[in-house]
């Protein structure tokens, strides 16, 4: 990327007496101002990265730069990085002004600018009647929304989050990505965010970054990491989705014909991929139930299960032996097990997975 | 496995009266046992306080204050009490600044050895500290092994007087002291945690601004604790004293024997008693005061 | 909650201090009654061989000649801690006969756990030396003992003379001295006063003016873990001792440790043999008592254990009586002690000792 601010080049990390790197070759460009998610499940390397970022583990190889200056080897109070830990990481022998203030402090900033910086920081998360509060004393939302002024206060190059939101409740989690995504915006900060929540993800990135294993998997906006998953990991770890995997029969004016066990031959619109064993991708939604259209791929089968959830009702319909998940977003009763549907999908409802 | 279930379930269900009643059944083992190792002697020691030692030695029942009218109007009392606290402060002092170290890295250190570094700093406690006290005794004299090596490095050419003086009760106590001082911060150094360092990493500190304006200042409690518990074990300690100190160190604990073993003045020697007790009720408010302060409630 | 928990096991932890000096009294309480046989309990010193020496040189063959009677010795460290005990016991007493220091009998006397001998029961009474005898027929001394200098043989070639040898600098930084409270210290003040020709119970400015001066040469004033190991190890050259056990470790030591009893004299420490006021079998102990007071006891025990006897019939061999004060010469140099007024006192010697003494 041209205008990338954020580099991490061939980042690894192996922690002593470990077998296997917990990070391994991690490229990431992030351009200025942009707001990336580091996802995947747990244990795959994101806080390792973030760590490395900020500073506070040092990578067995591997750099990274931000803007012009190499940061690889610098001490984690000369980063210049904002970090936002799960645990808050407020310290509890300071009010909240106090917390606020110490990257200030730290910095040798005239008190007067201070005042006004910390007054402006607990302002931006609407907090500022708080500001002689013990820490003890604030709830989760409040803690979190203090730990981000404080990582921001100090207009830090980058802002690092390690699943800030994991420790709130739902609905306050909810309200604290669009507060944060409003700050991000507002000050224009280059944020990595980390997370294994993937609707967090998707909600608040300019870009995600999946992670499998130490590896990056794919980076990409979050609509192309939906619907255009890199591999199979991808596809499976992102959303639910079905997956086919069958033999490419045939090709005909772009449409490829994939012959699945069970299902026959399905019809997908598709780049050529020159390979006989593929694997076909169908999101639960894309999939019809009783369709009223003429549709690319239609079949038929047997209710095995549903599951209603209010909004959605999610049904998986058994045909020949194939499962096959699919959502209903009417209103309605939910369909009774054991009831014979149709179902189908036009052909471009469907995914080819590169890999 | 069914009848633990069913147990748990009955025991909930049952309310609040049983539970009450099961709870001061598990106290009262514990409450008969301070009673009976604490509070029993301790009234027997406030009533002999108020008995009389007339002539030599020879004990009088009686219900008086003469002896502590005796132990507060004697000037000598005076003298030790303020020796004690001294030594207490400066062994207090000097186990807490050798233990802090070693106790902030067991308490953070993620090694594996960290077991074993631990049962290393506290094994001490297994020997008594008569035991300890011989041993310093040894390595502490003229031609014991730290003056063989002082003069051996050219560092002395006479050998210092480490031993039968209060240099050596201090080096002694310090060392006695450690085992405690460490298990006593280690137990309240909970505040103090990575995610802090780190955060305040984070935000510009360096590794001496980042302990002087958190570690230190969170680990406060602990070092609070350990002071208390060093303090109180010193100013009522015996045997090192006694040992190490060469008939030269006086502190109420030695004195507190004297009369109850050789001069055999037990009124006085129990009202000295009420009144360490009585130091240390003061200490323990004087604590627990601090305590709230460094924690910031 | 941690911390609570933490903070809370703290205090039983502050107490323990308190629960171990107030529970350091609590006595034996046994019956002594067998069947068809009596059997009385004897407390005296546990330490030094003297428990030892004593079962095997008196007690032994007191049970010999006296088959009705069995005597269950229960050693304690010093007279002090005898006294502690028995004034625990003293509405329903355990113990029938003591053996202890006679300052510290003189106020178990007072403080009635004593009971005065019957003359009659105790017939060796009346051959007792006059240094023995204790007013009202309360128990009479049983082992006389003295202050001696003892030595290490190693680093004192030749042995010291006199009590001014305690100050010769060769000695410098390697003297010992029980100071007061201790008998020892004590006894020290007594001797230098009548080696200054001052009256002990006038003034004893003299004597702490000189102490002073010894200040600097002693090591410590308080040995540990005594006296005798400290001499023998070679840690101390030249301490303040009592003879029986000096010459007891003389012997145990193959003569690592000298004994020397200097030319201007000594004092004398008497232990008395006490009948407990209340026993249930005062006239089987006052047997005993009176066995004990007898010359061949008296013999057995000095030839043992060095201590000069109290009956002025018993016969020693030479080479025993040359090692206690027994000899009419030596006898002669022992300069008179009023125990009963030391004892009053003490405390306020002690002070002064700390005071004028040690703290310079
Ligand atoms: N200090 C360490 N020493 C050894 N191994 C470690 C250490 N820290 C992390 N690991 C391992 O490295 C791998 C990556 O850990 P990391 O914490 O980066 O995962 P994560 O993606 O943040 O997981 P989570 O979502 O659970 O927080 C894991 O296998 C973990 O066990
Ligand atoms: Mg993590």
């Amino acid at each position: 990327m041209e205008d990338a601010y954020l580099v991490l080049s061939k980042l690894t990390k192996t922690y002593p007496n470990q077998p296997r790197p917990a990070v391994r070759d991690v490229d990431i460009d992030v351009a200025r101002g942009e707001f990336i998610s580091l996802l995947g499940p747990s244990g795959c390397g994101k806080t390792t990265t973030l760590r490395m970022i900020a500073g506070l583990i040092v990578p067995t190889s591997g750099g990274i730069r931000v803007g012009r200056v190499d940061m690889t080897n610098r001490p984690v109070h000369k980063r210049d990085m904002g970090m936002v830990f799960q645990s808050y990481a407020l310290f509890p022998h300071m009010s909240v002004g106090e917390n606020v203030d110490f990257g200030l402090q730290m910095r040798r900033i005239p008190k007067s600018e201070r005042r006004r910086r910390v007054a402006e920081a607990l302002d931006m998360v609407h907090l500022t009647h708080l500001a002689n509060r013990r820490v003890s004393q604030l709830s989760g939302g409040q803690a979190q929304r203090i730990a981000l002024a404080r990582a921001l206060v100090i207009e830090p190059t980058v802002l690092l989050l390690d699943e800030p939101l994991s420790n709130l409740d739902a609905k306050l989690r909810e309200e604290l990505r669009v507060e944060i995504r409003r700050i991000q915006q507002e000050t224009g900060i280059t944020t990595v965010f980390v997370t294994h929540d993937q609707d967090e993800a998707l909600a608040m990135s300019d870009r995600l970054v999946v992670m499998s294993e130490g590896r990056v998997e794919q980076v990409g906006e979050p609509w192309a990491v939906y619907e255009t998953p890199r591999n199979r990991f991808v596809a499976d770890f992102i959303g639910r989705t079905n997956l086919f995997d069958g033999l490419a029969v045939g090709r005909d004016d772009g449409l490829l014909r994939v012959a699945v066990e069970g299902l026959g031959t399905l019809s997908v619109r598709t780049p050529e991929t020159g390979r006989t064993s593929v694997t076909v991708m169908v999101r639960p939604h894309r999939v019809q139930l009783e369709p009223v259209e003429q549709l690319a791929n239609e079949l038929k089968g047997r209710v095995v299960q549903s599951s209603y959830l209010g909004d959605v009702e999610s049904v998986v319909v058994e045909v020949d032996g194939v499962r096959i998940t699919a959502e209903r977003t009417h209103s309605g009763r939910p369909l009774a097990l054991g009831a014979e549907v149709r179902l189908g999908w036009g052909d471009t409802d469907a995914y080819v997975i590169p890999q | 496995m069914d009848g633990v279930t069913r147990m748990r379930t009955s025991s909930r269900s049952s309310g609040g009266r049983t539970s009450r009643a099961a709870r001061a059944a598990l106290l009262a083992p514990g409450l008969v046992a301070i009673g009976v190792s604490f509070l029993v002697p301790l009234a027997w020691l406030a009533r002999m306080s108020l008995n009389r030692t007339v002539g030599s030695a020879e004990l009088q029942s009686a219900v008086s204050p003469q002896s502590y009218v005796d132990v507060l109007t004697d000037e000598f009392v005076w003298k030790i009490a303020w020796q004690t606290l001294q030594l207490g402060v400066l062994v207090t002092v000097l186990a807490i600044a050798v233990s802090y170290p070693i106790a902030l890295f067991l308490a953070r250190t993620r090694s594996r050895l960290r077991g074993l570094l631990m049962a290393l700093a506290i094994a001490p406690l297994l020997t008594s500290s008569v035991v300890r006290t011989f041993g310093w005794l040894t390595l502490l004299s003229d031609d014991g092994v730290v003056n063989s090596v002082l003069s051996g490095l050219g560092v002395t050419s006479e050998p210092l007087t480490l031993t039968n003086n209060r240099t050596g009760v201090v080096i002694a106590l310090v060392e006695i002291m450690m085992p405690y001082a460490i298990i006593a911060m280690i137990a309240g150094f909970g505040r103090v945690s990575k995610d802090l360092e780190d955060a305040a990493g984070s935000l510009g500190a360096g590794r001496l601004r980042c302990f002087l304006r958190i570690t230190f200042p969170l680990s406060l409690p602990g070092v609070l604790t350990g002071a208390l518990m060093v303090f109180v074990l010193t100013i009522s300690a015996f045997v090192t004293p006694r040992l190490m100190g060469g008939g030269r160190v006086f502190v109420i604990a030695t004195e507190i024997f004297d009369q109850a073993t050789t001069t055999l003045d037990w009124p006085r020697a129990s009202a000295l008693s009420i009144l360490l007790l009585f130091l240390f009720g003061v200490f323990l408010v004087l604590y627990q005061r601090l305590f709230r302060l460094v924690e910031g409630r | 909650m941690t911390r609570r928990i933490s903070r809370r096991a703290l205090l039983p932890l502050l107490l323990a201090p308190v629960v171990a000096l107030s529970a350091c009294s609590t006595g034996g309480d046994s019956d002594g009654v067998g069947d068809g046989e009596t059997t009385i309990r004897l407390m005296a010193y546990a330490t030094g061989g003297f428990k030892e020496k004593y079962l095997k040189s008196v007690v032994e063959q007191f049970e010999k000649t006296n088959p009705g009677i069995k005597v269950e010795y229960d050693g304690v460290v010093s007279s002090a801690e005898m006294l502690g005990r028995l004034r625990t016991q003293k509405s329903n007493p355990t113990i029938d006969v003591v053996i202890m220091d006679l300052s510290v009998a003189e106020s178990a006397n007072k403080e009635n756990i004593f009971a005065p001998l019957d003359p009659a029961a105790v017939p060796n009474m009346k051959d007792l030396s006059e240094h023995a005898k204790v007013r009202d027929n309360f128990g009479p001394g049983v082992t006389f003992d003295n202050l001696t200098l003892a030595y290490n043989t190693k680093a004192v070639t030749t042995a010291p003379t006199s009590w001014n040898d305690l100050w010769d600098p060769a000695h410098k930084g390697k003297v010992s001295i029980s100071a007061p409270p201790q008998l020892d210290g004590i006894g020290l003040t007594v001797i230098l006063g009548d080696m200054l020709g001052v009256d002990y119970q006038r003034s004893i400015d003299p004597v702490v003016g000189r102490l002073r001066e010894l200040a600097p040469s002693v090591q410590t004033w308080n040995p540990q873990p005594d006296t005798y190991t400290l001499v023998k190890s070679g840690q101390v050259s030249l301490a303040l001792a009592w003879n029986a056990r000096s010459q007891l470790q003389r012997d145990l030591s193959d003569g690592a440790l000298g004994v020397a009893l200097p030319k201007e004299g000594s004092i004398m420490q008497v232990n008395t043999i006490n009948l407990v006021k209340g026993s249930k079998r005062a006239s089987a102990a006052q047997t005993f008592i009176n066995y004990a007071l007898g010359p061949e006891a008296q013999a057995a025990f000095a030839a043992e254990m060095f201590y000069a006897p109290t009956n002025t019939l018993t016969k020693v061999s030479d080479a025993v009586a040359q090692r206690t004060v027994m000899t009419p010469e030596k006898l002669e140099t022992m300069i008179p002690v009023d125990w009963n007024w030391l004892a009053e006192h003490r405390a306020q010697w002690t002070d002064i000792w700390r005071e004028d003494v040690i703290s310079k």
